[in-house]
């Protein structure tokens, strides 16, 4: 263990004087980490072909509600995703798409409440809030989807107008009511009564508003009038369902995983090279002599990788908590950091073999770290890639890694949600290891 | 001590080594002569167990190379190649290097101290090993080789680029080794130093052992008659006196005692304007072993 130690701790000195490698490690992940801290606070834009997936879940089944799910769908810019059983209690279903949320499978919800299909479309009556839980990591897409449910609560409007006849029962109901009704004093009933009677001059100036909300909704811009009203849901609080305060502390919980994702590839970049550079230097050459095994210099390399990722981690979590980020689970966050730690020792080392020359290594490894973290999702939100892209997603390590230290930070995952992500990472870093030292003990010149 | 048997090693179908046999005894100062491309180096990485012969076998005190630790620990290498953490202080690289091999605290220390000194590089200790000229580090190789006081001492040419004053003083300290009874394999293409620092001399070539024997004994086999050439003030009266006809008045012959028949020719009158005796030397037996020069 002294010998590994010893290795490690010479590792660690070495890349104290890779002054383009220490960037890459902690200047980096800083910089990504801000930078993408100010984007989740500030954007709200979106693009036409930007596909959300997520679920509607429709506690109403009626002829409005399947209006309002048509009009979504014909947005263009959400996938609908059906649900897994289609049998299963609205309530159940419910609890699923949350679930997949917190999880990070699907962006969001849009949960239409029983009597939606009565009131839906008509202005001056306020129905049951339609909920709305969104994947906190994805501001920038909450605020495009209450964009787009304005749009198409807007589309039912201009329905109900297309229709009168379904409006008409309606007016009629109020009118008689108001006027039938022994608690309202007459002067009331002469202003409602006039109301009423200019409802339809009213109703037709909607037509020009309907048009502006287009507009607003496709800008992402908020309507200046409620259409709809929509109620929030935390997703992360899966035990409290109508708990609205969010677990989220800052922006910078939902930026510093993403940016931590590029210290901890920097980290498997630079290791990597000094494993070549081992070999280009010939120092390999005197360790191979030395009465040390083989096992231990790789341990060591390995070692020196690990306490160099868990350093990076500490760094970037100091500097979440000084500005304002509140892990939920610093237990479960260290684990998600050992095993992310693992999985980059994995990764460096089959890095490391990949070429004999300096050159090959560092290139071939920011190339795949490139890749990684694009489809990791530290290069553009998931959300914004193209199917194929999020299918990929699921084959880099570091979607996982950012998965894991989301639930530990803000997902609230429960131990066992947490197992999932932390073995892959694991058994990842185990198989790359097994690999690389595969691959190695057969270069023994 | 060492024991090399049978050791062949061919890359493709090149065969670096081929088949070679030695012995070096306790205290031995072994020299591995052969010009470029001869098969050295190899032999060299496969003897101090760096890389895998493709047959023979070594042993190290009766023990294979491939046994552990306890081997391991008697050897130092100062690879041809330069092996030094360019990063890192000539004292860190010492110290690091030092630890591999068990050493700690004080005796680490002190050792370190030592290395340095032989390496002349006390008032560079702390600085950065890519901040050194090329016999710097030549000398920091050797002294990473040492720091350990390791019983075999294995240099593989190891005064390439080391300037006189430095290559003298590293000749010292070798003969400061071999006079502590450390055993020493030495590979050099210059004869020079084989023919100063070793007991015995094995010249390679194509990676085979084309002789191994004293240097005395290589020059006595292998090395042929000296030559001697001179210019005579005038022609002898009794030119059957001379062992080589005259070509005016210059004389060349060859002989296997060339001061004893030079002063037979002083003694019997014959007066020399200019003398020039060549002892054959290593580059001649080199010569008669493979017919090419050393210096190729
Ligand atoms: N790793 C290798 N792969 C292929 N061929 C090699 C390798 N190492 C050495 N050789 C070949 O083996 C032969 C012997 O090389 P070696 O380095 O042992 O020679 P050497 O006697 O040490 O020469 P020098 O005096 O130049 O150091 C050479 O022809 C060389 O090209
Ligand atoms: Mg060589």
């Amino acid at each position: 263990m002294r010998t590994i130690w010893l290795m490690a701790l010479k590792d660690l000195k070495v890349v104290r004087h890779d002054k383009v490698g220490l960037f890459f490690i902690f200047g980096f992940p800083v910089l990504m980490g801000v930078l993408f801290g100010f984007i989740n606070a500030s954007f709200s834009g979106g693009s036409e072909n930007v596909q959300l997936e997520i679920a509607v879940i429709d506690a109403d089944q009626s002829e409005m509600s399947q209006r309002f799910i048509d009009a979504l769908r014909d947005s263009g810019s959400v996938t609908l995703r059906p649900p897994a059983d289609a049998a299963a209690s609205v309530e159940a279903q419910r609890e699923q798409a949350i679930n997949d949320i917190r999880k990070g499978r699907l962006l969001a919800f849009i949960g239409l409440p029983a009597g939606f299909g009565e009131t839906a479309g008509i202005m001056w009556m306020e129905g049951p809030a339609i909920e709305l839980g969104v994947d906190p990591s994805r501001a920038a897409e909450s605020g495009m989807l209450e964009g787009i449910i304005m749009q198409a609560m807007g589309g039912l409007i201009a329905d109900r107008f297309a229709d009168p006849a379904s409006m008409r029962p309606m007016i009629e109901q109020s009118r008689r009511e108001i006027l039938e009704s022994d608690d309202v004093n007459p002067a009331t009933k002469a202003i409602l009564g006039g109301f009423m009677g200019t409802l339809d001059t009213f109703m037709g100036s909607l037509d020009e508003l309907n048009a502006d909300l287009d507009e607003a909704g496709e800008s992402g811009g908020r309507p200046s009038m409620q259409l709809a009203n929509v109620q929030t849901v935390d997703v992360t609080a899966p035990n409290e369902p109508n708990d609205l305060t969010s677990r989220i502390g800052s922006p910078w919980d939902v930026s510093f995983p993403s940016a931590i994702l590029w210290g901890v590839l920097g980290c498997a970049a630079t290791f990597a090279v000094t494993m070549v550079r081992e070999r280009s230097q010939g120092t390999f050459y005197r360790l191979r002599v030395a009465p040390i095994t083989r096992a231990q210099i790789i341990a060591g390399k390995g070692l020196a990788c690990f306490i160099a990722v868990i350093l990076v981690n500490a760094v970037m979590v100091a500097l979440g908590y000084a500005l304002g980020m509140r892990p939920d689970n610093p237990a479960f966050l260290g684990l998600a950091i050992a095993s992310l730690a693992f999985c980059v020792v994995g990764i460096m080392m089959l890095m490391s073999v990949i070429g004999r020359s300096e050159e090959a290594v560092s290139g071939a490894a920011w190339g795949a770290n490139v890749l990684m973290a694009m489809f990791g999702g530290g290069m553009i939100p998931l959300a914004f890639m193209p199917a194929f892209m999020k299918t990929l997603s699921q084959f880099s390590p570091m979607s996982w890694g950012v998965l894991a230290l989301e639930g530990a930070i803000w997902r609230g995952f429960s131990l066992a949600e947490m197992l999932l992500p932390c073995a892959i990472l694991i058994a990842v870093g185990a198989a790359g290891t097994a690999a690389g030292v595969m691959i190695l003990s057969r270069a023994t010149d | 001590m060492i024991v090399v048997e049978g050791l062949s090693k061919s890359f493709g179908s090149l065969k670096a080594v081929d088949a070679i046999s030695f012995e070096v005894h306790t205290g031995e100062t072994f020299g591995l002569l052969g010009p470029n491309g001869a098969g050295k180096s190899t032999a060299i990485s496969i003897i101090v167990g760096a890389s895998l012969g493709d047959s023979g076998r070594v042993l190290i005190g009766g023990r294979d190379i491939r046994d552990g630790a306890a081997v391991r620990r008697l050897i130092g290498i100062a690879p041809q190649s330069l092996a030094l953490y360019e990063v890192l202080s000539a004292e860190r690289n010492l110290r690091f290097f030092g630890s591999l091999y068990g050493l700690a605290g004080d005796e680490l220390a002190s050792r370190v101290d030592w290395a340095l000194r032989f390496a002349q590089l006390e008032d560079r200790r702390r600085d950065l090993v890519r901040t050194f000229s090329g016999g710097m580090k030549r000398r920091l190789n050797m002294a990473c080789a040492l720091v350990h006081g390791p019983e075999i001492i294995l240099f593989d040419e190891p005064t390439v680029g080391v300037d006189p004053q430095s290559r003298n003083h590293i000749f010292e300290c070798i003969e400061q080794l071999k006079a502590d009874g450390r055993t020493i394999i030495y590979t050099t293409h210059y004869m020079e130093e084989a023919q100063r620092l070793c007991d015995r001399i094995a010249i390679m070539d194509h990676g085979r052992l084309l002789a191994l024997d004293t240097l005395d004994g290589l020059l006595g086999e292998h090395g042929g008659a000296a030559v001697v050439t001179a210019d005579l003030v005038r022609a002898p009266a009794d030119v059957s006196l001379l062992p080589a006809s005259l070509d005016g008045l210059h004389l060349r012959f060859e002989s296997r005692q060339p001061l004893e028949d030079v002063s037979r020719l002083a003694t019997g009158g014959v007066a020399f304007a200019t003398l020039h005796v060549a002892r054959p030397d290593l580059e001649s037996v080199f010569l008669s072993l493979t017919g090419r020069s050393l210096r190729d």
